[in-house]
């Protein structure tokens, strides 16, 4: 038989993450794993220099090869040493269609690009990401024999249907530059083939008769290969032994290898997290959406209240009824201003004195006449009479004068009056009051309020049911800042805030003045947390927690192909492990690789495991064997040992406390 | 929680004019002056009208105010509260719409 591995990287591109290639690495994983065949499958590139440095340091069989993205699925192709320089150029042609890790060609682009591609052996993804359609596959008619599968659950159920093409797992693993011990190289995806001469054609061939294809060197069905000469089977396997046996370290080991998913439950993980404490926390964190969902119509009347601005509204209703009192005041007495008299009445006119200053300028001219004219005027005027003409004239002027003063000065007071009386017409604008949109926002403070005193009444209800636990919400009031730092973790001034509990609305406002996000105000009103309690309506025992935390841990396992469980019984009151658990086990082991490690046999039996490992650790030398429970002998790289004498060892302390024991149970009528 | 049919309508008259003088009824439930009228006033009269059928005399030439400042504060006021009380129904039932989930849910 050769086992091959068709499948391994070399080369970082830009469908891996970066890694360094290293030969000692190179060398290793072909030596630990012991293989007679590998191929160098790149993402769409071939590297001829490496490729023959490869060839060159190894003593398997190396086989030239790339990984192609063909119609968004994947397909290795790989040829014979003799095709090397073909090969290179067809993969050169392809390097360069292929520059992104979104970049695929289509089955016409591939045939035109390797054209002899019948020669070649093809091997689609089938069951594995990212998969070729059967529409291409039956594009390649008989050229394809063989389809890649993802894990070996997924071997066992394509291998058992004849219609699907025959299976075959490889590690596809990335030789990198990296530490590890000589076990961490071992790989869990192994193909065997009944097959003697490599090449091409001889591999086609076997690949098509599926009882040639194996995944372990005793062609068992149900098992693979983990290394160090122990098989697993793909269902339910319990690694069996007494403390300090290297049980651990088996389950560490298969931690590190390269499965799709695996979930490694440690047993502090069950201890630690079923403290009350830590239990309580994890609970609630399983249970926020559903605490999210209570507090969701709480969380819109909040988010509607946080928008009223009480403040602005205050500031608005106290201008309202300043200018509204101005104003009435400004135009209740514009209305006297109207009526007053002198609002409306015009100025004196100013008497004009230019005709009796003309007059009085011609008499005085007529009275001081000196020359000829003086006697033609004294024949006909008496000097006396015009000088009384004069003075009457003049005392008519300053009389004139004398009421012009009187009128500006009048026509002064008048103008200061009415300049008055106008300043008092300038009426004041009463500001815009929305009384509506006022109403209804101290309404709606009067219904918060009201709401919030309805929240803070205490209340219990059962919400869930949860692995046989009955899941508890309670509503119930903070006790304090401190109370409310536990909810909300960034720190902020709850103290502030705490002493206003009482009046809802005024405590929001100080939330929100401290810095709480909006967001997560609405919690912080009344206290929603859910409590675990078993038949008895009494709060979780310890083991009862744990065995909470394990099955909540086992619930989501649809992506898990191996799941690894560290000594569950220690964290259980129950050493067998209750019927919740086995149950669950069972079903896992249906659809997922289990792995649990135990020094109890009794849960190797209860849970009808289908493969024991048993780990001893003699005189320094850790020893592993597996089988069957209901085989007689567990076998490994050190012999057989018998599978009764295993079981009655760890079960009763050795054969002479069993046969001591026998006596005891005889003699009670056990 | 009050709902439109459980609400008992309470006749109350928050505005009256009496001698000449237009008054409004404050927090203490006696009458003062309309000219006293302050913010804090206005929002008690405002709240009162939600629970309470609320009436108010109107001016007539028979039932005049004397004072202009006073009749202008009085029918300016009168108007706001007859727009208020004009919209009471809509704006209880809007704003007990938006708490009635939230009323019904926490109510256990």
């Amino acid at each position: 038989m050769k086992k091959i591995d068709l499948h391994i990287h070399t080369k970082s591109t830009v469908s891996d993450s970066n890694f360094e290639f290293s030969m000692d690495s190179m060398i290793k994983f072909v030596e630990v794993n012991e293989l007679d065949v590998i191929a160098i499958t790149n993402h769409n590139i071939f590297d001829i220099n490496q490729f023959n440095e490869i060839s060159d340091k190894l003593d398997c069989v190396v086989l030239p090869g790339v990984e192609v993205d063909i119609e968004n699925g994947h397909l290795l192709v790989i040829t014979d040493i003799e095709n090397l320089d073909l090969f290179n150029s067809q993969c050169e042609s392809l390097s360069a269609l292929i520059k992104t890790e979104n970049d695929s060609i289509d089955y016409d682009q591939f045939t035109n690009l390797f054209k002899n591609y019948k020669d070649y052996l093809l091997i689609p993804h089938t069951q594995k990401d990212p998969k070729i359609s059967q529409s291409t596959i039956e594009k390649f008619n008989e050229n394809i024999v063989c389809g890649e599968v993802g894990s070996n659950g997924k071997w066992q159920v394509t291998y058992k249907n004849e219609h699907l093409l025959t299976p075959v797992l490889f590690s596809d693993i990335r030789i990198k530059d990296e530490t590890k011990d000589d076990h961490d190289y071992y790989s869990v995806r192994n193909t065997y083939l009944e097959c003697n001469e490599i090449n091409i054609s001889n591999l086609k061939d076997t690949l098509k008769v599926r009882s040639k294809v194996h995944v372990n060197k005793e062609k068992l069905e149900g098992f693979f290969e983990i290394g160090d000469n122990l098989l697993a089977s793909t269902g339910l396997n319990i690694i069996l032994g007494k403390r300090s046996s290297g049980k651990t370290y088996i389950l560490e080991r298969l931690a590190k290898s390269e499965w799709n998913n695996v979930k490694y439950i440690q047993q502090f993980e069950l201890s630690a997290g079923s403290k009350n404490d830590k239990f309580d926390e994890k609970l609630n964190q399983l249970y926020d959406s559903m605490a999210t969902e209570y507090y969701k119509e709480f969380d819109t009347v909040v988010k509607s209240c946080i928008k009223i601005n009480n403040k602005e509204n205050n500031l608005n209703i106290n201008s309202y009824i300043e200018t509204l009192v101005e104003f009435a005041k400004v135009e209740s007495e514009k209305n006297e201003f109207a009526k007053a008299a002198l609002y409306s009445s015009e100025n004196y006119s100013i008497i004009s004195i230019v005709e009796v200053e003309t007059l009085i300028d011609a008499v005085t001219n007529i009275i001081d006449a000196k020359t000829e004219y003086k006697e033609i005027i004294e024949k006909y005027l008496i000097r006396e009479q015009l000088v009384k003409l004069h003075n009457e004239l003049l005392i008519n002027k300053i009389g004139k004068q004398k009421s012009n003063i009187i009128i500006n000065e009048t026509n002064d007071v008048l103008n200061n009056i009415r300049l008055e009386l106008k300043k008092h017409s300038n009426i004041p604008q009463i500001t815009e009051f929305d009384i509506i949109k006022f109403a209804k926002d101290i309404l709606r403070i009067k219904k918060f309020n009201e709401l919030v005193e309805i929240s803070k009444k205490e209340v219990t209800k059962k919400v869930d049911e949860e692995f046989g636990f009955k899941i508890i919400r309670k509503r119930e009031m903070y006790t304090g800042p401190t109370d409310l730092n536990n909810v909300y973790k960034p720190r902020v001034k709850f103290g502030d805030a705490y002493p206003l509990y009482e009046n809802p609305y005024e405590y929001l406002e100080k939330m929100i003045e401290i810095g709480v996000e909006n967001s997560s105000i609405h919690k912080l009103f009344f206290k929603v947390t859910f409590e675990a309690q078993n038949q008895f309506d009494k709060k979780l025992s310890g083991g009862e927690r744990s065995e909470f935390i394990l099955l909540d841990k086992l619930k989501y396992n649809e992506l898990d192909e191996v799941i690894l469980l560290d000594e569950p019984e220690s964290s259980f009151d129950n050493i067998f492990l209750n019927e919740n658990i086995a149950t669950k086990i069972g079903e896992l082991a249906k659809t997922s690789t289990v792995f649990i490690s135990t020094h109890n046999p009794n849960i190797a039996v209860h849970l009808n495991s289908n493969n024991i490992i048993y780990t001893t650790n003699d005189d320094g030398i850790f020893k592993s064997y597996n089988g069957e429970i209901n085989s007689s002998e567990l076998k490994g790289k050190y012999g057989v040992v018998s599978t009764k004498t295993v079981l009655l060892d760890l079960m009763e302390a050795g054969v002479d406390a069993y046969n001591k024991r026998k006596e005891i149970y005889k003699n009670e009528n056990i | 929680m009050h709902t439109i049919k459980e609400r008992k309508y309470i006749k109350m008259k928050i505005f009256k004019i009496e001698e000449g003088k237009a008054y409004f009824v404050s927090e203490d439930g006696n009458w003062e002056l309309v000219n006293n009228i302050t913010a804090q006033k206005l929002k008690h009269l405002i709240s009162k009208s939600f629970y309470e059928d609320i009436t108010f005399d109107e001016e007539t030439d028979q039932n005049k105010i004397s004072n202009p400042a006073s009749r202008i504060i009085y029918n300016k006021l009168i108007d706001k509260l007859k727009s208020l009380n004009e919209n009471k129904e809509d704006i209880i039932r809007e704003v007990e719409q938006e708490y009635k989930q939230a009323f019904e849910k926490y109510s256990e």
